[in-house]
């Protein structure tokens, strides 16, 4: 009889430690947040054209056994053990500036009532990217292991250049200066020039590969 | 005597055809031990992506002026808590906040002329798109555990809210209207004009 009381406090004890602790830590999410970096910069740069840019990024792998045997390379898919594929969509956001910065009296002509502005070449930077989290696909066969966050973050970086090697090709550089100059022209008149008389130009050879800025890695 | 030779030349034979089966054995080894040590077998996948098109969506014409900006690194931590283990997800996020002022909503009277002044009436300094991270580029630092889309959705805004409190400070807006102030007038004194007041519109 004692033994069964026994018995019966230790279930107990067992029971209320059990729930205790599922209350209070077991599925609990604790966040915190840690500033590494915060750089400010004064700059002089105007946006004058936005594209938007959607792309699906997708990945197919299927598992290899490769290696040396006697001397010899071998290269085989191993398809019994099924593959993995993921499409992730990503939205990013270019915009090209023209960056005020070195903008002195030597960009300026003026005669009479007449100017003449020759801008900086405009430069183009990728301001925003965003990840579909909602629309992401996957499929992930048995045997395999689920993509990991290292992987996931990975393909999503390879995008992102994908994205900005192809920004020489979208005309936007083109975009930017045009917009430049409607921007301007009304602010010129209201200061007092006729429109005749205000011209914007922009330097011709512009090497088309160097308009992109990476921001550091 | 030729007995004892004979025996020499029979002992003498029977070491040397041993030595010379040992040598065989230590070659034919070592040849098959080389032979195996240069054997490597792995499993492998290729990481990179596919080659897949890319859409424009949308072409705009903007007018933003940006006179600072303020990168950003945020490393947020998530903790789920188990019985036995816990999970963890641990990312690191990039954005830059750009203020600076948006030319579109400069009023049709913000350059005015009194005298030999001109007087420019800007629009308030703002943040000047909402969209500033760039989460394409964020690092995974740790991973322990199932994490599905929607919490690095939620890391997301958490990172995007801390970054807007860290950057959005009245001290940096304050910041960019003077360099505001500064860069506006430099340039129109540039274009010829003597005395320029810049102020700016009331929230």
């Amino acid at each position: 009889m004692r033994k069964l009381l026994w018995l019966l406090a230790v279930g107990c004890w067992l029971l209320t430690a059990c729930s205790s602790k599922q209350s209070n830590g077991e599925g609990a999410i604790t966040d915190t947040t840690l500033v590494l970096i915060t750089q400010v910069r004064q700059c002089s740069r105007l946006y004058t054209a936005e594209y938007k840019i959607h792309k699906i990024v997708t990945h197919d792998d299927v598992l290899r056994l490769q290696g040396q045997l006697a001397g010899q390379d071998h290269d085989v898919e191993l398809p019994i053990l099924g593959d993995r594929k993921i499409a992730i969509p990503m939205d990013v956001t270019l915009k090209a500036y023209i960056d005020f910065d070195g903008f002195s009296e030597q960009n300026i002509e003026r005669q009479d009532n007449k100017i003449t502005i020759t801008l900086p070449d405009p430069k183009v930077q990728l301001t925003s990217s965003r990840i579909d989290h909602a629309n992401i696909k996957k499929y992930v066969a048995l045997l395999r292991s689920d993509f990991t966050d290292a992987e996931l973050s990975s393909y999503e970086q390879q995008g992102r250049e994908a994205i900005i090697n192809t920004i020489p090709e979208m005309g936007i550089i083109e975009s930017a200066r045009q917009n430049a100059a409607r921007l301007l022209i009304p602010m010129l008149k209201q200061m007092g020039f006729s429109e005749p008389d205000i011209t914007i130009t922009f330097r011709q050879d512009l090497n088309t590969q160097n308009i992109i800025e990476r921001s550091t890695e | 005597m030729n007995q004892n030779v004979r025996k020499y030349l029979v002992i003498g034979g029977g070491v040397l055809i041993v030595g010379c089966l040992l040598w065989g054995l230590f070659n034919g080894i070592r040849h098959i031990y080389n032979k195996v040590s240069s054997n490597s077998i792995s499993l492998t996948t290729d990481d990179r992506i596919d080659v897949t098109p890319q859409q424009i969506r949308t072409i705009r014409a903007i007018g933003e002026w940006e006179f600072l900006s303020v990168s950003d690194e945020e490393m947020v931590d998530t903790l789920r808590h188990g019985i036995f283990f816990d999970d963890q997800l641990v990312r690191i996020y990039y954005g830059t906040l750009r203020l600076g002022i948006d030319m579109q909503q400069l009023s049709d009277s913000a350059f005015s002329s009194r005298g030999d002044t001109l007087v420019a009436t800007l629009p308030v300094i703002q943040l000047l798109d909402q969209n500033f991270i760039d989460e394409a580029r964020t690092r995974s630092f740790i991973s322990k555990g199932d994490w599905n889309t929607s919490d690095r959705e939620a890391l997301y805004h958490r990172a995007k809210a801390k970054m807007l409190r860290q950057c959005l400070t009245p001290q940096n807006i304050r910041q960019a209207q003077q360099n505001a102030e500064e860069q506006v007038s430099g340039m129109l004194h540039a274009m010829g004009f003597k005395q320029v007041i810049i102020t700016f519109e009331q929230k």
